[in-house]
């Protein structure tokens, strides 16, 4: 199987505040995004550092990893 | 593909059984199969050695729940099938029976879906197959995130959606077998936030219970005496699964188009004949996405509807009467066996209060995990 690299930067097309989950990372509420990815893919992530009252549908996100190693996409812009 | 064996060989509902859905309760799953099972042999007026063979439908149970279950009933010899179809499962159950009766195997068969609330273990988590999202997506949540489209594209407010779960508690409330039988007014239903617009009242109850089907044969209903007018017949029963989906497309919303469709051309009718629906809506959005993607009205038509009584029993279509997945419950393998029960009730003029006046036609629509759909189509009997 071949790896295609594609840029981590795309816009949202959906979130979701999540009150409620069965883990105790990441502590509630944190957002849930949907991201289209400027090169075509669809994903969804956790929208890390984000205030739930600040999320908008079309706002810019890009991928980073946090001091711990760990992938989440942000807000940009 | 093949046609299907019951448009040679017509398929009847002869007997139903529910144990009520329930929160977790000391009641063993055999006790509540046997209690929906003995409903529905008596409803049908048959004996125990009259079944030929059964279809056992669970999610949660694990390995050969069936044989230990229906022992209790007496050590027939029957033939058991075991089907686990995540949500699906109980109308899979319905299907397989269905199946065995059309291709003129057996004359009478039970379809039987029964769960206890278990702890998951899915499989596809296990697949080897990653995700970006890291089982931060419960099913809550990826429906929050359709619904977050949906709103954004068609303005649907938070208060169009509870709707659909006051509609639904209503009908609960009117349902003896329902897990939740308690009219909500919209302020509570808006109460107790979960995942994006979904409250704790707009996601389904998780549950116990058990659903009873027995389908016969012509030849069987007539050599029983039944009245032809209690058994309402199989026009369409379909299964699919999920084909290519375009990036941010809907995949559950068009799994049910492609299988509704099916269904509808196997029946011969369409959706506007459909009186009665039983469906998929363990969240609200469901609701509204599956009756546009079941064609009942057009895209962003669905909840302006509600609001009109459109989908209240007595009005146009009466979706969900017993409550649907909110308020009659969702215990995963008798759901969609749960779902046949109520059209067939309804198609026969039995519903009492819940009854959609006149109903012809009804039809039962279950998606599951994978993800699979199960819709089937049924008749009222010959009066």
């Amino acid at each position: 199987m071949e790896h295609t690299f594609v840029p981590a930067a795309g816009s949202v097309t959906a979130c979701a505040v999540v009150h409620h989950h069965v883990a105790p990372e990441p502590p509630t509420p944190f957002v849930v995004v949907e991201i289209a990815l400027d090169a075509g893919p669809v994903v969804r992530s956790l929208l890390r550092g984000a205030s739930p009252d600040t999320v908008v549908i079309g706002g810019r996100v890009t991928g980073a990893v946090d001091d711990a190693g760990r992938f989440a996409f942000v807000a940009v812009g | 593909m093949g046609r299907h064996p019951l448009t040679q060989r017509p398929v009847h509902v002869a007997g139903i059984g529910l144990h009520r859905y329930q929160s977790r309760s000391a009641t063993s799953y055999a006790e509540l199969g046997v209690v929906a099972v003995r409903e529905a042999l008596a409803d049908a007026g048959i004996g125990w050695p009259d079944v030929e063979a059964a279809v056992v439908g669970s999610a949660l149970l694990g390995m050969a729940p069936g044989r230990i279950m229906l022992a209790r009933l007496g050590a027939s010899g029957l033939s058991i099938n075991q089907v686990e179809n995540a949500s699906a499962s109980g109308s899979t159950a319905v299907a397989q029976a269905v199946l065995m009766v059309a291709s003129g195997l057996h004359d009478v068969v039970l379809a039987v879906g029964v769960d206890k609330p278990e702890p998951w273990r899915v499989a596809p988590a296990q697949a080897g197959i990653g995700s970006l999202e890291g089982g931060l997506v419960a099913p809550f949540t990826h429906f929050a995130l359709l619904s977050s489209q949906y709103q954004a594209e068609h303005g649907l407010t938070v208060e169009q959606l509870a709707a659909v779960a006051v509609k639904n508690h209503r009908n609960g409330a009117a349902n003896p077998y329902a897990q939740r039988q308690k009219v909500r007014t919209l302020d509570e239903v808006l109460d107790g936030p979960i995942s994006g617009p979904f409250t704790r009242l707009q996601c389904c109850p998780v549950g116990e219970g058990a659903a009873a089907v027995i389908v016969m044969s012509a030849d069987a209903v007539d050599r029983f005496g039944l009245k032809p007018a209690r058994c309402p017949v199989f026009r369409a029963s379909v299964q699919r699964s999920q084909g290519f989906v375009e990036p941010g497309g809907n995949p559950d919303a068009v799994l049910t188009v492609d299988t509704a469709q099916r269904a509808f051309d196997m029946a011969g009718v369409g959706p506007r004949d459909i009186d009665v629906v039983e469906m998929h809506d363990a969240f609200t959005i469901e609701e509204i996405l599956y009756l546009e993607a079941l064609g009942f009205c057009g895209p962003g038509e669905a909840a302006p509807l509600l609001e009109t009584g459109a989908w209240d029993v007595g009005g146009r279509c009466a979706v969900s009467p017993s409550g649907g997945l909110l308020a009659m419950g969702h215990p995963l393998g008798p759901t969609g066996t749960g779902q046949v029960v109520e059209v067939a009730r309804q198609l026969r003029g039995e519903a009492g209060v819940r009854q959609q006046p006149g109903a012809r036609y009804g039809l039962t629509h279950m998606v599951g995990i994978g993800a699979v759909c199960v819709v089937h189509i049924l008749e009222k009997g010959e009066t």
